[in-house]
């Protein structure tokens, strides 16, 4: 009888069980700061005083009508959109390395961030914030598609069609820029929320829209995992595996225009995130997608929402744009990955 | 029971070049047919139409009773499997990983592997002795460790047709062997092997039949008796060759002149 093979244990096992808790854990630390800290001081038995309220039950503190308004009504829609963004960044550019086999696919990067933000800066001068994200949403499966094409014509060479991706995004980031100042200022946010991006100013209902997208979209993206696996060993090899390729990568493309579209409607362009997190998770988490996109995920909510902090603490009063944070840490962080040994 | 392979008037054109030109191809359940040819007579482009990766300019082929037009590309998985020589070498997974790919066709939707799938992997790395680097990367193993690891996921995707693109080209002369007698074996067991060869006197010891191509036509086909002729083969290649009796086989040997 022939010996099988144990296909359900491999080299990242023992990494995984610590990056689960550890990650798990700074996502809990980074939101007690988060709802703690800022201009106005929140003690921390009052910030568990009003979600302890919120929930239905009276523990804790009784919070101060000021703590009420400052921690449910302003920080913790802000944390969770920090986190939706961040899940959905990474997640994406987990996929789009994938789908490109290529470590230097990012969304943003590939121009689909820029393409949303004009639609999402034309969606909101109609429709103020849900404008706002369905533009994103429309156009950032547009670019993605834009992105599908120039990816049909060089096939061979995804190198190319990052370059492509680079070239659309600084084209499409000046028309931002015509959008914007073409608009009327009351109602369509400035050219640094769009490029930069920012979480000020968020809203339960900006998160609640965001998120509907973002799950819909993830849910296909995360269930590709094993196709995007098999995509590894090639065009080819998926194609005689019985995959049918095209439409993988269409269906995939457009995810992840949804994903991302959504996203910059809501808090504009967040730099780095999709292009260093997934990095990152990859060699803690392993290569195969269906615990590399997972992780790639809860990495991204915390690098977002860790950056939306500092952005908020760095220099205060003032709040810069959270996209300065992000690219600020996470530039030298992956150059540093990059210049690093080689090893697992 | 449907024809292994059957192919009619196959045509394949890019642009002005004519790369393979109005062939007829059979090939039955148990028997291993060999392609071989000079540089650039379309062995590969034909083996290529034959597994429907590219689509005729004219002429049609089907695979175990599936026309290679009309059928979807999950149902030609399960039907024939391919090693290819454009697997690419940056592939992240361990051996036991690629091997495993082999069995997308059979369970798309299921996450984890079944029992059947272990089983399945392991006899397939078994066959190609690959077991010893199972948990290895694919990208830092040898040229040759690559080939027997991805005939390995040929073989798990366990189809009665198979395709191999000059399989033995990146191994050392043991390896070939067993690589050829592995494939006989194949054979053997009732499927349709179809590969193409540079290696003339491989091609005489373990083919069933020979195809010789020249410039995208089937120029001699038949038993290694019939195609491995001193005029034939020194007319195709264009250069000087002499064919003489197998000393340890019942078969041609073929020297280069």
């Amino acid at each position: 009888m022939t010996q099988t093979v144990d296909l359900t244990t491999d080299r990242f096992r023992g990494r995984r069980r610590w990056f689960g808790p550890l990650v798990t854990a700074s996502l809990l630390a980074v939101a007690g700061a988060a709802l703690s800290f800022g201009a106005v001081s929140v003690p921390g038995d009052q910030v568990l005083g009003v979600l302890a309220r919120e929930f239905g039950m009276t523990a804790f503190a009784e919070p101060t009508q000021q703590a009420q308004a400052v921690v449910w009504g302003i920080r913790m829609p802000r944390l969770l959109l920090g986190f939706v963004v961040g899940a959905s960044l990474a997640g994406v550019g987990g996929v789009l390395q994938g789908l490109l086999r290529n470590e230097m696919a990012d969304p943003h990067l590939l121009g689909i961030g820029p393409g949303a933000a004009i639609g999402a800066s034309i969606g909101s001068a109609v429709g103020g914030i849900p404008g706002a994200i369905s533009g994103g949403v429309v156009a950032g499966v547009v670019t993605a598609f834009a992105i599908r094409r120039l990816a049909s014509r060089a096939s061979i060479d995804p190198t190319r069609i990052i370059l492509s991706g680079v070239a659309l995004g600084a084209a499409l980031s000046a028309w931002v820029g015509f959008v914007v100042f073409a608009a009327d200022r009351a109602t369509v946010p400035p050219i640094e929320f769009w490029l930069l991006g920012s979480l000020t100013g968020s809203t339960w209902r900006a998160l609640g829209t965001t998120t509907v997208f973002v799950v819909a979209s993830g849910i296909v993206l995360l269930s590709s995992a094993r196709t995007l696996d098999v995509l590894g060993l090639g065009e080819s090899s998926a194609r005689h595996l019985g995959m049918d390729v095209d439409l993988v990568r269409t269906v995939l493309l457009v995810s992840s225009g949804v994903a991302v579209g959504a996203t910059v409607g809501a808090v504009g362009v967040v730099a780095f995130v999709g292009l260093l997190v997934p990095y990152f998770a990859r060699k803690v988490a392993g290569p195969r997608h269906r615990h590399l996109l997972p992780a790639s995920a809860a990495g991204g909510a915390l690098f977002v929402a860790a950056s939306d902090l500092a952005s908020r603490l760095v220099i205060e009063p003032i709040e810069i744009p959270v996209g300065l944070v992000t690219a600020a840490v996470g530039g030298p962080l992956f150059l540093w990955l990059l210049t690093r040994r080689r090893d697992a | 029971m449907p024809d292994a392979i059957t192919a009619a008037g196959l045509t394949y054109r890019v642009k002005d070049a004519v790369l393979v030109s109005d062939v007829d191809f059979r090939a039955g359940w148990g028997e291993l047919v060999v392609i071989i040819g000079p540089n650039g007579a379309g062995k590969s482009t034909l083996l290529s139409l034959l597994a429907g990766d590219l689509h005729p300019s004219a002429g049609t082929a089907s695979v175990d009773g599936l026309s290679l037009g009309g059928a979807a590309t999950a149902e030609l998985a399960t039907v024939r499997a391919v090693l290819s020589q454009r697997t690419p070498i940056d592939v992240p997974f361990t051996a036991a990983e690629v091997v495993e790919m082999g069995r997308f066709p059979h369970r798309r939707n299921a996450a984890n592997s079944s029992e059947l799938d272990a089983t399945v992997v392991g006899a397939a790395m078994d066959r190609t002795d690959t077991r010893r680097f199972s948990g290895r990367i694919f990208s830092t193993l040898s040229g040759g460790e690559r080939t027997r690891v991805s005939l390995a996921r040929v073989l798990a995707q366990d189809t009665p047709v198979i395709y191999l693109d000059e399989p033995t080209t990146a191994l050392d002369v043991a390896h070939q062997e067993r690589m050829m007698r592995q494939i006989a074996a194949l054979a053997a067991e009732g499927r349709c092997v179809v590969t193409v060869l540079h290696d003339l006197n491989a091609a005489a010891v373990y083919a069933d039949r020979i195809v010789l191509m020249s410039e995208g036509s089937v120029v001699a086909e038949g038993s290694p008796r019939d195609v491995l002729r001193t005029e034939t083969l020194s007319e195709t290649y264009g250069h000087p060759m002499k064919v003489i009796d197998h000393p340890l086989h019942d078969c041609p040997l073929v020297l280069p002149g």
